[in-house]
């Protein structure tokens, strides 16, 4: 039985046989890999799983299969059971930025090497962008160097909302680091300032 | 964790209410060396977005609106912005609409293309 692996809504399932993927739901902009395939496709490339798009509507409510797989419950909307499938059952938020467990995190097989087409891997929490904290320092010390930390703040949204959770988690702490620096510096250069004056 | 959580309110409570004395019992507009003073003003002679702050904070609490917005127009706007930015991280609500707003990068973008304007537009027009 071939086996297959599709990515939508961020989410990477699999491995799952062609009916499992019927139930599931394929959207038309998702990914999915089988074995054999050099790569990830587009479902619309692969003629076999393009049959299934937009037929999960039709079939959904008449054919009700006996193995549970992915658990779509019966009574929960399309949207959320493809949203959030590796979601635990007692939160059933269909939330746009979810905290997942740790588990969840893991990719699942199989590892997907070469160049990527989608983040793999659930969404991690999100780092804090500082924002507050830049602006304050940008102000209270009246300093450049706020505007920096401000940029930074800026990037940390930029990579997580494009899935880059790594850089996001990077730039949050350069933000952090540039917030401490500007005050530090706005205060130990007071007294100075205090000296021009006179 | 949950003294942990009142630590940032309490502490910001009472920076604000000391503040808030020192700047109506005293006017930085009459001089008094020991206000904190701007960098950037005191090297260049450019007014950066926050320069009259203090002068404006002395002018709001003895109910000078007009004197406040003359020292800096932007004031009420620059404190809302603060105050929302720092209360979002404090809640650090990841799924509610204000995170959401906030974090955005589109609105850290108008935050600092707004200040970089700012400090242009007052340095041009000598406000």
């Amino acid at each position: 039985m071939q086996q297959f692996w599709i990515n939508q809504d961020g989410v990477q399932q699999g491995p799952m046989t062609l009916d499992q993927l019927r139930q599931l739901g394929v959207k038309p902009e998702a990914y999915m890999w089988c074995t054999g395939m050099p790569d990830w496709l587009p479902v619309a490339q692969v003629p076999e799983v393009a049959a299934l798009i937009g037929e999960a509507q039709n079939t959904k409510h008449e054919e009700r299969s006996d193995e549970p797989i992915s658990e779509p419950a019966p009574g929960q909307t399309d949207e959320a059971a493809v949203e959030a499938p590796q979601l635990p059952a007692e939160d059933e938020q269909p939330a746009a930025m979810p905290d997942l467990p740790q588990q969840a995190l893991e990719p699942a097989q199989p590892q997907y090497q070469p160049q990527q087409p989608m983040p793999q891997q659930a969404m991690p929490k999100m780092p804090p962008t500082n924002l507050g904290w830049a602006i304050g320092s940008m102000l209270l010390c009246c300093i450049p160097l706020g505007i920096i930390a401000i940029i930074y703040s800026n990037k940390v949204s930029t990579s997580y909302y494009n899935g880059d959770y790594e850089a996001a988690e990077r730039y949050s702490e350069t933000s952090a680091w540039w917030c401490i620096a500007t005050i530090v510096l706005g205060i130990i250069s007071q007294p100075f300032l205090s000296l021009l004056t006179m | 964790m949950k003294a942990k959580r009142w630590l940032l309110p309490a502490i910001a409570t009472i920076v604000v209410v000391a503040l808030a004395v020192i700047y109506y019992r005293f006017d930085p507009a009459q001089g008094g060396g020991w206000f904190p003073q701007c960098a950037l003003y005191k090297f260049t002679g450019l007014r950066c977005p926050g320069c009259g702050m203090q002068r404006a904070a002395h002018a709001l609490l003895h109910g000078d609106i007009t004197g406040a917005l003359h020292y800096n127009a932007l004031m009420p706007l620059i404190v809302l912005t603060l105050f929302i930015c720092i209360f979002n991280e404090w809640r650090g609500d990841r799924n509610g609409r204000l995170w959401l707003i906030v974090t955005h990068p589109v609105t850290s973008f108008i935050i600092l293309a707004v200040m970089i304007g700012w400090m242009i537009l007052r340095n041009l027009i000598g406000c």
